[in-house]
């Protein structure tokens, strides 16, 4: 736990996010989740050829947005 | 099994045929909201001047020989993450209730209109689409119909709730990791979680962008069948939009022949209450489906989700959590921070696998075409309910209610769920899992499982219908 602690707390002066003290302990049961999750995924040995293309993160347009021209 | 009269296509008949006007079937929604709302907390805002101007039209349209439509009239609501033009989208938030009213209606709104549809208002959900149980701080709790000290599910518990409490026979939602079929199933009606990217997000508020989609709920499968025809389709102002070619409307009478249809064993064969896991046998059992296949890591499917989604969830809201972490709701605020704070790396290997699954669950869809999984581990909890005991350990309520979603949604595949059962007068659904873009065929199914009455929607007690 002192080891994600002390991770956690600078990952977020590098985030630049100021997590309240009682907020803590909440935020770091959390992170431990996420940590033994990739933990999990790492563990299965998927083939990197199966998996080369890069990963489609893209934001979405809100309606307030002007749609595009000859939109439905 | 006949279809409710009272479904969206049953009021669109009746209207269509001069037997009951739009604005009677407007009011009598906007009554029974009135009268039953209150104690079940579905709808954060209720649109009824707009309901009203639109209902006149129908019957405007109608008296003037024209057609409003294949939904003339019938009322439907949404997620209060959908833009409507005028109000706000609250998204379960404080900070997001600041923002200014949406100058446009979400694609899925604006499709559902045209199409005759009458909407009513949007509905309550966990901040930000993030959760399983509706238990929002800032808007309170989404009680379930069945029993009001009983969360409806989420996030889309508000969509869930006002289908099963008779307020609306359709609403949206969205589903990210279970958050339509979850409510669905603790709330006893059906549900569409269609394959990634067949329905336009436009006008949608994100939480994942590479897991949101926009799903349906309602009291029969044909009106998701209409519901998902309306809706399906590319749309360019979504760039996350399939641009495969629409397809004819859904055929609901091709039966089970030629079908091959299996239950998931291994993991979604274990880890729940017996009552989950019976609904799911029972329903095999009358198909007389006894061959279970394995649905490949799926519970490393699952933590790849919940990373996936803790880190585009916190990206999305890092402006907020840096300058007004204190405004969010204390369920949501602690796990976008700890997205916020997730290695890089944890991300992008669960963007890898995440292909590498995907792949697999194609080619074990060639060898089947309809897989039969429980939605749910357990009925709906009690509001509050921390944490609940499954195979003898302790687990927590509110995360583990998506064990048997979670990997579903992570590979893109359509989901339909029916209500199958009650336990102890709580409804209980089931997964109907089909290969991308086979959604038609999850609606073929499920149609022919309505006529055979092994899947029909609970009844909640609605002294307000």
């Amino acid at each position: 736990m002192d080891e994600l602690d002390t991770y956690a707390r600078a990952a977020a002066r590098l985030g630049r996010l100021e997590i309240d003290d009682a907020w803590w302990p909440g935020v770091l049961r959390h992170l431990g989740v996420l940590c033994d999750n990739a933990a999990l995924v790492e563990a299965v040995p998927i083939a990197l050829t199966d998996a080369a293309a890069p990963p489609t993160v893209a934001a979405r347009p809100t309606a307030a947005d002007p749609p595009a021209e000859g939109s439905s | 099994m006949t279809p409710a009269v009272d479904d969206a296509l049953g009021i669109a008949a009746q209207v269509r045929a001069g037997d009951l006007s739009a604005l009677a079937a407007t009011e009598r929604a906007l009554a029974a909201i009135s009268a039953g709302d209150d104690a079940i907390n579905s709808f954060t805002t209720v649109v009824a001047d707009r309901a009203l101007a639109d209902a006149r039209r129908v019957d405007d349209l109608l008296a003037a020989g024209k057609d409003p439509g294949p939904l003339a009239g019938a009322p439907f609501a949404v997620k209060n993450l959908f833009d409507v033009a005028g109000e706000v989208t609250v998204a379960g938030s404080k900070i997001s209730a600041e923002d200014p009213p949406a100058k446009a209606d979400a694609e899925a709104v604006r499709r559902l209109s045209a199409a005759g549809a009458v909407l009513i208002g949007m509905l309550n959900m966990d901040e930000y689409a993030y959760g399983f149980t509706t238990e929002n701080a800032h808007y309170g709790a989404c009680r379930n119909p069945f029993d009001l000290t009983r969360v409806a599910g989420g996030s889309s518990g508000g969509s869930g709730a006002a289908v099963a409490a008779g307020f609306v026979p359709l609403t949206l939602g969205s589903d990210t990791n279970g958050s339509v079929r979850v409510p669905a199933a603790l709330c006893g009606v059906f549900s569409l979680k269609p394959t990634y990217g067949r329905l336009s997000c436009h006008g949608m508020l994100p939480f994942c962008d590479t897991l949101d989609v926009v799903g349906s709920f309602a009291a029969s499968v044909r009106d998701l069948a209409v519901s998902f025809d309306l809706l399906h389709g590319h749309d360019p102002r979504d760039r996350l939009s399939d641009d495969r070619p629409r397809e004819a409307p859904p055929d609901l009478d091709g039966g089970l022949d030629g079908l091959r249809i299996a239950v998931a064993g291994g993991y979604f064969a274990r880890g729940g209450t017996p009552e989950a896991l019976d609904a799911v046998s029972a329903l095999a059992e009358a198909l007389g489906v006894s061959e279970p296949v394995e649905i490949p890591h799926a519970a490393e499917a699952r933590a790849a989700a919940m990373v996936i989604t803790a880190a585009e969830g916190a990206q999305l809201h890092l402006e907020s959590l840096r300058t007004r972490p204190g405004d969010f709701d204390p369920m949501t605020r602690d796990r976008f921070l700890a997205g916020a704070l997730a290695p890089a790396r944890a991300y992008l290997q669960a963007q890898d696998f995440r292909r590498w699954f995907r792949a697999r669950m194609r080619a074990l869809f060639e060898t089947v075409d309809v897989i039969l999984a429980p939605a749910t581990p357990f009925p709906a909890p009690i509001v509050g309910q921390r944490e609940a005991v499954v195979d003898d350990t302790t687990v927590l309520t509110q995360p583990y209610l998506g064990v048997y979603t979670q990997p579903i949604s992570f590979a893109g595949l359509p989901v339909l769920t029916i209500p199958v059962a009650t336990v102890d007068g709580l409804p209980l659904g089931v997964q109907l899992i089909a290969a991308h873009n086979a959604d038609a065929t999850l609606l073929r199914v499920a149609a022919d499982l309505e006529r055979r009455g092994l899947a029909r929607p609970a009844e909640a007690v609605t002294p307000w219908r």
